[in-house]
C-alpha cells in the first residue's frame, strides 16, 4: 500500500524531553477524559494518523471526548504544555486535513455525536461536531426538512469535518456550500477559551467569524457545536440522466440549460473512462460506447416542473443527445444516481489506486480544462477519469495508478500538480471542495501572493497565536513566504503626499480614480498614522470628524467582466446596481441584492455594510452572492481573496471578512458576485390584518412549507402607508418570484392557507413590483432620514416582537421579516432615540433577541449589542490595520 | 501466516476512504476506528508488515467483528473484508494454538454426527435443563462466555428432544435398499422437485419445531424430503479460523451425498445455506463443491417457487429482519418478504435498517457479550419502531438473539422463523 511519510515529519515531537511531556501530560488528561477516552498505545495511536488520502503520520495521544468541557480541558493541558491539538472527525478528508503532521494530540469528535436541538419552527438545528452528516438529514427527513450540504461521504463524515473543510456536494450548485448553511459555531480556542459565534441572524454584527471559521480546516479552534439552517424538503424532485456522444455536447447542454434560466439541483458529469469503470463494478446501465453521462436534478414545486423538463430535454436534444431518461419514482431515481454515487469507488476496478484531484474553474472555461487535463495525462501515460460538478465548474479528474509502482507514483504526482497549476491559470482555484489540508499545502504560493499568505497568517495568529492548532496545514510555513515588496510613496506628511495621488473633489474628499491610487492613500496614511475613512455613495456614512480624511471610491466604477456563462459578475466598489442591472439585463440575469438607497449605493459600499434586505429570505444576503474581493489593506498592499468560482475552498475565505466589515479592515477595490436569471414572474400579494399576531399560525405554515416566497413582511399601520391600498390595517406583504406557473402555485396556496387561518382575501398589488419593494425596504417616505433601528429575534418571535415595537409608539413605521427573524423600525416620534432604544431592546431581549442601529449610527448614540467574541474580532482588527488609521466596526 | 498472498491483495484494494464505518454495527456503537473495517484493516497491515508485535490484545480487534459482511457493500472495492478478519483468527491460532475446547468441537465432535449427538443427549438428561447445561458441563461456556447468566437466558428455550429423533412421528420411514440412517418423507402429491432436507446443528438441537414446520410446507408442496445424517456445515469452525476444520467438515459432507440422487439441498437456516453457498470457495479444487452450490437452496429461496394457496389477509402486521448469511451474502431479502404476504396473508412493515445484524452472528453473543447486546439494542429499537405484532427471520441465530432480546424488553411479540408462520397459518399442525 502506498504511503507518503510526512516531509515536515522531523519537526513533530520527538526529543526525550518532549516525549517525558507528553506522558505527563496522557496522565493528566486520564485524570480528566472518560477511561478509555486517552490512547497512547503505539498501534491505536496509528489508527489516528490517516485520512482517504496516502498521507499518514503518527500522533503523540488521541482522545476521544464525549463533551465540550472535556475538549476545553484537553485543549488547556495541551496549551500549557505547547502540544499540537489536531481535530480530527470520520476522517474521510482527501486533502489530509486530520493527519498530524507535526504529531501532538488527535481529538476525535466521534463520540460528541448528539443532535442537541432541533427546532424546526426556527429552521434550525444545533448539532456536536461528531454527529454523521446523514444522521442528521435521516432525522430531518421524517419532519419534512433538510440540511442542504450533501458531501459523496455523507453517509460517514461529521458535520464538524464538513464545518472544517467547508464541504461542498452535488446539491450545491443550487443551495451553496457549508458556510451558506451554517450559522454560527461554539468553538475551544487553543487556549481552552470558549467562544460562539454568529446566531439566528443573517447579519450579526461584527466580523463574520462563522464565515472564516467554516473552512479553516480545524486550524483555528476546535469546534464543539454547531448551528445549521435547515429547510423544508422541496414539494418535488425530478432526476433525469442523457447520455452524450461527446464531452463538448454535453457541456453545451449543460451551458443551454442554464442560458435558458435553470437552475438545476445537480448538474454531474461523468467521462468515458469512468463509464466504463462504473459498468465494470456496479452495472448502472450506462452504455459503453458513451462519451458522457450528465445526470440533472431539478427540484421545487410541481407547478413548473413538466415545462422545466421539457425545457432541459430540449437543450439535451438540440446538443443530440443519445438517450434521455426521467426517472418516475424513488426507485428508478436511485438507479440513476447509482452510478455517480459509486463513481470514485469504481475505479478500483480499473486501477489499484487514485488520486483524486478537485480543482474548480469558471464553468465557461469547463470543456476547455477538461481537454487539457485529459492531455496531461496522455503526456505522462497515466490514464484519468473524470467526474465532475458541471454546474459549478468543480472537477475531480481522478489519476489512476498502481502506487507499488514508483516511476508510475512519480508521474501521478506531477500530473496533480500541473492540473492544480492548470486551474490557476485558468482562473480557477485550488480546491473546490476537499480542502488545502498538508496535500496542497505546496500549490498555495501558486494562488496566492506573499501579502495574502501573510494576510492569512494573521488571522490564523489572531486566533491561535501559539500555532498550536492543526499545525503544517493549509499556509505555507512563515519562513516560507517572502516579504512583500515596498511600495514607492511620495514623501511628507499625509496632506503633503496624498493630493499627488488623488485629487480633492468638492466636498473635501480625496477621490482616486484607480485601485492603486487607493493604495497609495492608504500606504501614506498608513506612513503617517492619519486616521482615514471610506465612502462610497455616503448612504451609510455618518458625519465625518475634522482630523479623518475621507477617501472617496466613486470613481471605481467600472464593470471589469460579466461572465453570463458563468453567472458571475466582477465590478469596482464605485460602481451601483442600475449600472450591474444594466450589464445583466442582455443575457436575461439579475443581482439579487435589493439592499436600502438600492438606486445610489455603492457595491463596495453595500457589502461593506452587509444589511439583509427583504429579498434575502429566498437569495441570502449579500455575503451569500459575493464570491471573490480584491481590497487594499490598510498598508497599501493589494491582496486578492475568493475568485470568480462558485466552489472554492482554497486558504481562508477571507472575502467573507470583508463583507460587513464596514471599511475597517480595508478597502474594497472590487468584488465578483453572483448573478441568477431573472425571474419569470414577479407578483406582490397582501393581505390586511387588524392584529399582526392573527398572522402568526399562517406564517408557521407558510415558512415550514415548500413553497419558496422571494420576500415576507408584515407592515405596522404606518409603514402601510407607502401602499396605494392603505387603510388603518397592518399589512402582509408576500413578494413572490419564478416561473409563471410556480408564482401561480404559490398564489393559490397562499389563498387556500388564509382561508384555512379564517384571514381575508389577498390582494394582488399592482404597483410595480421592484419600486415597491425598494420603498418597503427603506420604509419610506415616513423613515426619510429617521435612523433605523434593527432588532433581531428567533424567528417564530417575529410577529410577537413587532407588535409590542407597535404598541410602544404607532407612529414608528416598521417592518418585520418573520422569515428573517428581524424586525426594523425607522424611529421617529414621540420617544427620544435613545429611549426607544432602551425600550426596544428590552423588549428584543424578552424574546431573546438583540438591537442595533443601522449605520449611520444616529449621532451621540451607540450601540451596546456585543459582537460575538470581541477578543477574537479585536486581534482581527489589529492584524489587518496595525495603526489603528481606519475606523472601528461601530 | 499462510497465503499472505491473498491478505496483502485484499489490504491493498483498501482505499481508507473510511466509508465502511457507515454500517458497521460495532463501530456505530463504540465510534473508535479500531473498530471500523478500516481500523481492523490498517491493524491487519501492520502484523503482515511487522510494525507490530502479535499481542492477544493487539490482535482482538479481528475478533470484534461480527462477520456480518455489512462494510464489504459499501467498499468500493468490494474488499472481502469477512475473509480477511477469518484469516487474522487463523493466523492468531498459528501464534497462540487453538484452545483445547475448539480444536475438541471442530475437529472431534462436529466431524462425528453421532459422538455429538451422544454427549448432548447424555448431558441433557443428566441435567434435564437443556443446551446450556450441557454446555457448561462440557466446559464449553468458560470458553464461549465469561457472562454465564447471559447465557443462560440464551438458552432458555430448549426442546426436550433433538429433531432427528422425532423423524419417525413426522411420518420419515427409511426406504428398502436404503441405509438405516436414510429418512423419507413420501408427499400425498409428488408434484415438487426432490429435496435433500440439511439438518443444521442449532435447529437440530435448539429450534427442531422451526425445520419441522420447514419440512411440513416442503411436503404440502409437494417435495419429496430426505434427511441424511449431515455434517456441520463448518460454518462455526471457519469463523474461528479453523479454516482446515472447516474443509475437512465440507469434504464429509460432499462425501456423505455423492452418492444420493435429488434436485435441491435445502435448508431454513439462512446461515447455514449461506456456507453451504461458500463451499466452492472453501474447496476450489472439488468439482462436487461446485456441484452442491448450484443446487443449494435457502428454504425462503425455494418455497416461494412453489404453489402452496393463498389464505386471506387476516390484518397482523409482521416485520423481517435480514439475516446477514441470507441477505447480504446470498442476495435473498425478497422471498421471506412475498412467503410472509403472498402464502402468509401477513401484513408486512418494514423496519428501518432491516438488515442491521442483530449481534446474535453465530456465538458472538457468548463470546463478546456486551457489544452483543448493544447492538441487539439498535435492532429491538428498530423493531419497536415498527409496531409490528410479530417478528420474522430466517436464521435460528437470529431467532435466539432477538426472543432473547424480545423477553428482556418484556415484548409479547413473538420472534419466529417464516417457515413456523407460514406453517401455522396453513394449519399444518406440529406438536
Amino acid at each position: 500500500m502506498g504511503r507518503v511519510t510526512m516531509p515536515n515529519f522531523s519537526r513533530a515531537i520527538s526529543s526525550p524531553e518532549q516525549m517525558q511531556s507528553i506522558q505527563t501530560l496522557a496522565e493528566q488528561l486520564r485524570g480528566v477524559m472518560p477511561p478509555d477516552a486517552v490512547l497512547d498505545d503505539p498501534l491505536q495511536l496509528s489508527l489516528y494518523g490517516y485520512d482517504g488520502t496516502l498521507y499518514e503520520a503518527r500522533p503523540n495521544l488521541v482522545v476521544l471526548p464525549e463533551n465540550t468541557e472535556q475538549v476545553v480541558a484537553v485543549a488547556r493541558a495541551c496549551y500549557a504544555a505547547e502540544v499540537p491539538l489536531v481535530p480530527r472527525g470520520a476522517a474521510t478528508s482527501l486533502s489530509g486535513g486530520p493527519v498530524p503532521v507535526r504529531g501532538g494530540v488527535v481529538v476525535a469528535f466521534t463520540r460528541m455525536d448528539r443532535i442537541l436541538e432541533l427546532d424546526y419552527e426556527n429552521q434550525r438545528a444545533v448539532v456536536q461536531p461528531g454527529v454523521i452528516a446523514l444522521d442528521l438529514q435521516e432525522t430531518l427527513a421524517w419532519r419534512g426538512y433538510f440540511y442542504a450540504p450533501d458531501p459523496a461521504s455523507q453517509t460517514v463524515c461529521t458535520l464538524g469535518g464538513n464545518v472544517g473543510e467547508n464541504s461542498g456536494g452535488p446539491h450545491c450548485l443550487k443551495y451553496g456550500v457549508t458556510a451558506d448553511h451554517v450559522l454560527g459555531v461554539e468553538m475551544v480556542l487553543p487556549d481552552g477559551r470558549r467562544v460562539r459565534t454568529g446566531g439566528a441572524a443573517l447579519d450579526a454584527r461584527g466580523y463574520d467569524l462563522t464565515g472564516i471559521i467554516v473552512g479553516s480546516e480545524g486550524t483555528f479552534g476546535l469546534v464543539t457545536e454547531i448551528t445549521c439552517r435547515i429547510m423544508p424538503l422541496p414539494e418535488t424532485v425530478v432526476t433525469m440522466l442523457a447520455i452524450f456522444d461527446s464531452l463538448g455536447e454535453a457541456s453545451q447542454a449543460v451551458s443551454d440549460i442554464i442560458a435558458d434560466g435553470i437552475v438545476p439541483a445537480t448538474l454531474e458529469m461523468m467521462d468515458k473512462a469512468m463509464i466504463q469503470a462504473v459498468e465494470k463494478g456496479l452495472r448502472a446501465g450506462y452504455p459503453l460506447d458513451a462519451e458522457a453521462v450528465l445526470i440533472i436534478e431539478l427540484d421545487g414545486l410541481a407547478a413548473s416542473m413538466d415545462d422545466q423538463v421539457d425545457r432541459v430535454m430540449r437543450a439535451c436534444r438540440c446538443n443530440d443527445v443519445h438517450s434521455f431518461q426521467v426517472a418516475d419514482n424513488e426507485e428508478q431515481r436511485a438507479l440513476l444516481w447509482k452510478g455517480r454515487k459509486g463513481a470514485f469507488g469504481a475505479v478500483v476496478n480499473i486501477a489499484p489506486s487514485k488520486i483524486c484531484t478537485d480543482i474548480s474553474v469558471p464553468r465557461t472555461v469547463l470543456a476547455q480544462v477538461l481537454a487539457e487535463v485529459m492531455a496531461i495525462g496522455q503526456k505522462w501515460g497515466i490514464p484519468i477519469a473524470n467526474v465532475f460538478h458541471a454546474g459549478d465548474g468543480n472537477l475531480h479528474p481522478l489519476v489512476l495508478y498502481d502506487p507499488r509502482d514508483e516511476d508510475q507514483a512519480r508521474r501521478a504526482t506531477a500530473i496533480e500538480e500541473e492540473i492544480t497549476r492548470l486551474a490557476v491559470a485558468r482562473g480557477g482555484v485550488l480546491t473546490g471542495e476537499h480542502g488545502i489540508g498538508c496535500a496542497k499545502r505546496k500549490y498555495m504560493a501558486q494562488m496566492f501572493r506573499p501579502p495574502e499568505l501573510l494576510v492569512m497568517w494573521r488571522i490564523k495568529q489572531a486566533f491561535d497565536p501559539r500555532l498550536l492548532c492543526n499545525p503544517g496545514k493549509v499556509l505555507p510555513d512563515r519562513d516560507e513566504i517572502a516579504d512583500p515588496e515596498p511600495l514607492a510613496l511620495p514623501e511628507g506628511s499625509f496632506y503633503r503626499a496624498a493630493p499627488e495621488v488623488a485629487a480633492r473633489n468638492g466636498r473635501g474628499c480625496f477621490e482616486p480614480i484607480d485601485p492603486e491610487a487607493v493604495q497609495k492613500l492608504l500606504a501614506v496614511a498608513h506612513r503617517e498614522r492619519q486616521r482615514v475613512v471610506l465612502r462610497g455613495a455616503g448612504t451609510k456614512l455618518g458625519p465625518v470628524a475634522e482630523e479623518v480624511a475621507v477617501i472617496d471610491t466613486q470613481r471605481l466604477n467600472r464593470i471589469i467582466a460579466y461572465d453570463h456563462e458563468n453567472l458571475t459578475i466582477t465590478a469596482q466598489c464605485g460602481v451601483t446596481l442600475p449600472q450591474i442591472d444594466e450589464a445583466v439585463a442582455s443575457h436575461g440575469q439579475m443581482l439579487a441584492l435589493r439592499p436600502r438607497f438600492a438606486q445610489c449605493a455603492t457595491v463596495g459600499g453595500i457589502l461593506a455594510a452587509n444589511e439583509s434586505a427583504p429579498h434575502s429570505l429566498l437569495y441570502g444576503g449579500p455575503r451569500a452572492l459575493v464570491t471573490g474581493i480584491e481590497a487594499a489593506l490598510p498598508n497599501g498592499e493589494v491582496v486578492n481573496f475568493g475568485s470568480s468560482c462558485v466552489k472554492n475552498v482554497a486558504g481562508y475565505a477571507v472575502e467573507k471578512l470583508f463583507v460587513g466589515s464596514e471599511g475597517s479592515l480595508g478597502a474594497i477595490l472590487k468584488t465578483t458576485l453572483r448573478t441568477l436569471p431573472r425571474p419569470n414572474a414577479l407578483r406582490t400579494v397582501a393581505l390586511a390584518l387588524s392584529d399582526p399576531v392573527l398572522a402568526a399560525s399562517l406564517l408557521v405554515e407558510l415558512l415550514a412549507s415548500a413553497l419558496r416566497p422571494a420576500a415576507v413582511e408584515l407592515l405596522n399601520p404606518t409603514a402601510g402607508q407607502i401602499l396605494a391600498e392603505a387603510d388603518n390595517s397592518w399589512w402582509l406583504l408576500i413578494g413572490l418570484e419564478g416561473f409563471t406557473g410556480d408564482v401561480d402555485e404559490m398564489s393559490q396556496h397562499l389563498t387556500a392557507m388564509g382561508a384555512n387561518h379564517g384571514l381575508g382575501d389577498w390582494q394582488e398589488l399592482d404597483a410595480n413590483y421592484l419600486a415597491l419593494w425598494s420603498e418597503v425596504t427603506d420604509l419610506e417616505p415616513q423613515a426619510a432620514d429617521a435612523p433605523i433601528l434593527k432588532t433581531s429575534c428567533p424567528l417564530s418571535a417575529t410577529t410577537a416582537l413587532a407588535a409590542d415595537l407597535d404598541a410602544l409608539d404607532s407612529q414608528v413605521a416598521l417592518r418585520a421579516a418573520p422569515g428573517l427573524g428581524l424586525v426594523h423600525c425607522a424611529v421617529t416620534g414621540k420617544l427620544g432615540l435613545q429611549d426607544y432604544y432602551s425600550e426596544a431592546q428590552g423588549l428584543a431581549t424578552k424574546y431573546g433577541g438583540t438591537t442595533m442601529w443601522l449605520a449611520p449610527t444616529p449621532t451621540g448614540l451607540s450601540t451596546s449589542a456585543q459582537a460575538s467574541a470581541p477578543e477574537i474580532c479585536r486581534r482581527l482588527k489589529d492584524a489587518f490595520d496595525p495603526r489603528g488609521i481606519l475606523p472601528e466596526v461601530q | 501466516m499462510r497465503d499472505t498472498g491473498f491478505i496483502e491483495t485484499e489490504l491493498n484494494r483498501c482505499n481508507k476512504c473510511g466509508y465502511c464505518m457507515q454500517s458497521c454495527p460495532v463501530y456505530r456503537e463504540e465510534r473508535r476506528e479500531v473498530a471500523a473495517a478500516r481500523g481492523r484493516l490498517q491493524v491487519l497491515r501492520a502484523v503482515i508488515e511487522g510494525d507490530t508485535d502479535l499481542s492477544r490484545e493487539t490482535l482482538q480487534p479481528f475478533f470484534d467483528c461480527l462477520l456480518c459482511g455489512a462494510c464489504t457493500v459499501d467498499c468500493f472495492g468490494s474488499v472481502l473484508i469477512k475473509d480477511l478478519m477469518v484469516r487474522a483468527r487463523e493466523a492468531y491460532q498459528a501464534e497462540y494454538g487453538q484452545p483445547a475446547i475448539q480444536r475438541y468441537i471442530f475437529r472431534k465432535l462436529l466431524p462425528d454426527p453421532k459422538r455429538l449427538t451422544r454427549i448432548v443427549r447424555l448431558a441433557a438428561l443428566g441435567k434435564r435443563s437443556g443446551l446450556f447445561s450441557v454446555a457448561r458441563s462440557l466446559g464449553l461456556l468458560r470458553w464461549l462466555s465469561p457472562t454465564l447468566d447471559l447465557a443462560e437466558g440464551l438458552m432458555a428455550t430448549m426442546p426436550r428432544t433433538f429433531l432427528r429423533d422425532r423423524l419417525p412421528r413426522l411420518g420419515f420411514t427409511t426406504p428398502k435398499n436404503m441405509a438405516a440412517e436414510l429418512f423419507r418423507l413420501e408427499p400425498e402429491q409428488a408434484t415438487g422437485p426432490k429435496v435433500l432436507y440439511f439438518i443444521g446443528c442449532a435447529t437440530n438441537f435448539q429450534l427442531p419445531q422451526v425445520a419441522e414446520a420447514a419440512i411440513a410446507l416442503l411436503a404440502r408442496a409437494g417435495c419429496q424430503v430426505t434427511i441424511v445424517p449431515n455434517y456441520c456445515c463448518g460454518l462455526p469452525a471457519w469463523s474461528y479460523g479453523d479454516i482446515n476444520a472447516a474443509q475437512r467438515l465440507a469434504e464429509l459432507n460432499l462425501e456423505l451425498l455423492a452418492s444420493l440422487e435429488f434436485d435441491f439441498v435445502v435448508i431454513e437456516c439462512g446461515s447455514c445455506s449461506g456456507f453451504l453457498k461458500k463451499y466452492a470457495e472453501l474447496l476450489p479444487e472439488d468439482p462436487r463443491a461446485t456441484a452442491l452450490v448450484e443446487c443449494t437452496r435457502d428454504f425462503t429461496e425455494l418455497l416461494v417457487e412453489l404453489s402452496l394457496p393463498r389464505p386471506a389477509p387476516d390484518g397482523t402486521t409482521v416485520t423481517y429482519h435480514d439475516p446477514c448469511y441470507l441477505g447480504r451474502e446470498q442476495g435473498v431479502t425478497e422471498q421471506p418478504r412475498k412467503l410472509l404476504v403472498d402464502v402468509g396473508g401477513f401484513e408486512l412493515v418494514e423496519m428501518a435498517e432491516a438488515n442491521w445484524c442483530c449481534g446474535g452472528a453465530g456465538s458472538y453473543n457468548l463470546s463478546n457479550p456486551q457489544m452483543s447486546q448493544q447492538v441487539l439494542g439498535r435492532k429491538l429499537d428498530r423493531i419497536a419502531d415498527t409496531g409490528a405484532e410479530v417478528v420474522a427471520t430466517a436464521c435460528p441465530a437470529c431467532i435466539i438473539q432477538i426472543e432473547y432480546g424480545a423477553r428482556t424488553r418484556g415484548w409479547q411479540r413473538p420472534v419466529r422463523h417464516v417457515a413456523e408462520l407460514l406453517a401455522e397459518r396453513h394449519g399444518i399442525g406440529v406438536d
